[in-house]
């Protein structure tokens, strides 16, 4: 009985966890819209910006990054069954 | 085969993966960086030794351009003088010359004038025989008697003497 | 999804494992040594070859990488271990085209990574400000930020570590779950007979982001950000 709400818990909490997705989505929409304005004011620095654009948005997955990984642990590697 | 999980932490993983970094860097930096390093800190120092001879070249190229000009600049310099001697000494040349030439023409006059002068008193002396000659059998046809040679002298002397200052001249 | 296999034990402490993670790294340092010794083969000063392009090429771009961000002064240190650290990251992720486990999608390689750049931070911070210094920052702005300061210092690695492994994990898992649902699908389709056809060439199109692209990336982010902590950490 306790396995089972600690199961379905557990199935909850990783789709919860994955709403973490949203912040990278929408601040990496917003900077490539802004990255593309920059390319249509000036086409010669087109790699430059593209490369840059690139290297922010790494660095601005990692919350979403770190939702994923959450969601991943509580559906394969469940710390919380051996608690039982 | 048993697996780890997904996601597990282990100390002994975690050394392995220290040791094995550590390793990777030793390698690289013996394998790939040392050489590669070495080969372009060589063709830089190449490359600076070469432009720093051509820097020397160029100083020195300036540095005898230098001297060459001053050279020049004396060599005219000497040359203006030597141009001014040379003529100076021409000049002086010249009129020495001038001045010989001059005497020598003085003289050549001189001795034209004595030699006319010799010529002319010749030439009198030869007149007056010839005159005398003349006269003498002029007069001997007209006075018809034969006359000393000291009457026919005196007699010659007289005419020439009225006569020679007034013809010769002409 | 299980995580690495363990190969066998070694029976002292109570069995050390040595897991398919190890051994993937083995062969990959012996894989890295041996492209540098091939590429740095009879190295002339004049007429080089194309290998020695590439290898002046690869430690050029080094070397500019990391004066860039660090300055002149430290590329002499510095430099080797980007250059092993990117290597390393870069063949380890690209060795899932290899059908190869990447050691990436491992979490105690890219904490153990994280960790060393720690390591490197707190030491450039005591040898270049002194101990007393080192202290005192913790507490820089205002006294009581001293607990959120010192959070985010041990923030640092676990975000770095994490935001590598969640990345090359988390295309891993991708990748399998579609082997799998294209398995399912072409049994579908053939009613029954487990022949997984439709596993030829769509998985390809995906590998392009998950394995080339993503590998690259976040290898060069991860240099990128440990040159960044430590500079900063010796320069202020």
């Amino acid at each position: 009985m306790e396995r089972a709400i600690i199961l379905a818990a557990s199935a909850i909490g990783a789709g919860l966890a994955l709403i973490a997705g949203i912040g990278p989505g929408i601040g990496e929409g917003y900077a490539v819209g802004k990255a593309c304005e920059a390319i249509g004011r000036q086409p010669e620095c087109q790699g430059a910006v593209t490369r840059t654009m690139l290297l922010g948005c790494a660095i601005a997955e990692s919350t979403g990054i770190y939702g994923l990984v959450v969601g991943l642990i509580l559906m394969f590697a469940n710390p919380l069954i051996g608690l039982l | 085969m048993e697996h780890e999980s997904f996601i597990s932490l282990g100390v002994w993983q975690m050394i392995n993966t220290w040791i094995n970094l550590f390793i990777l860097y030793l390698l690289v930096k013996k394998f790939l960086f040392k050489p590669v390093n070495k080969i372009l800190e060589q063709r830089k120092a190449a490359a600076d030794s070469l432009i720093d001879d051509a820097q020397k070249d160029r100083d020195e190229a300036a540095e005898i351009k230098e001297t060459y000009t001053a050279q020049m600049r004396q060599a005219k310099l000497e040359a203006g003088e030597i141009v001014k001697d040379a003529s100076q000494k021409a000049e002086k040349k010249a009129d020495a010359i001038v001045d010989a030439a001059k005497k020598q023409a003085g003289d050549l006059i001189e001795r034209a004038q004595r030699d006319a002068e010799r010529e002319k008193k010749k030439a009198i002396n030869e007149a007056k025989n010839e005159i005398s000659d003349i006269a003498l059998q002029i007069a001997s046809k007209v006075i018809e008697k034969e006359m000393s040679e000291e009457d026919h002298e005196k007699l010659m002397e007289q005419f020439i003497d009225n006569v020679g200052d007034e013809s010769w001249q002409k | 999804m299980e995580g690495a296999r363990i190969f066998f034990r070694i029976p002292i402490f109570g069995g050390l494992p040595v897991t398919e993670t190890m051994v993937n790294s083995w062969i990959l340092i012996l894989g890295i040594t041996l492209l540098c010794v091939f590429l740095t083969r009879h190295l002339k000063l004049k007429e080089i070859t194309k290998r020695q392009a590439i290898a002046e090429w690869a430690v050029q771009a080094v070397n500019d990488l990391v004066t860039e961000s660090m300055g002149k002064a430290h590329v002499k240190t510095y430099a080797p271990y980007i250059g092993a650290l990117f290597a390393f990251s870069l063949f380890g992720s690209l060795s899932s085209l290899l059908g190869m486990k990447p050691i990436t999608s491992d979490i105690n390689t890219t904490l153990g990574w994280a960790i060393v750049t720690f390591v490197m931070i707190q030491y450039s911070k005591i040898k270049y400000h002194g101990i007393k210094q080192f202290f005192k920052g913790f507490t820089e702005p205002i006294f009581v930020m001293t607990p959120l300061n010192i959070i985010s210092e041990f923030a640092t690695p676990l975000s770095l570590g994490f935001r590598h492994f969640g990345n090359i994990a988390a295309g891993t898992v991708i990748t399998s779950l579609l082997y799998s649902a294209l398995a399912y699908l072409s049994s579908v389709i053939l009613g029954g007979i487990q022949i997984p056809f439709m596993q030829i060439g769509l998985p390809a199109f995906l590998s392009i982001y998950f394995d080339l692209f993503t590998s690259a990336l976040q290898a060069f982010i991860f240099c990128m950000l440990t040159m960044a902590y430590v500079s900063s950490a010796i320069d202020d």
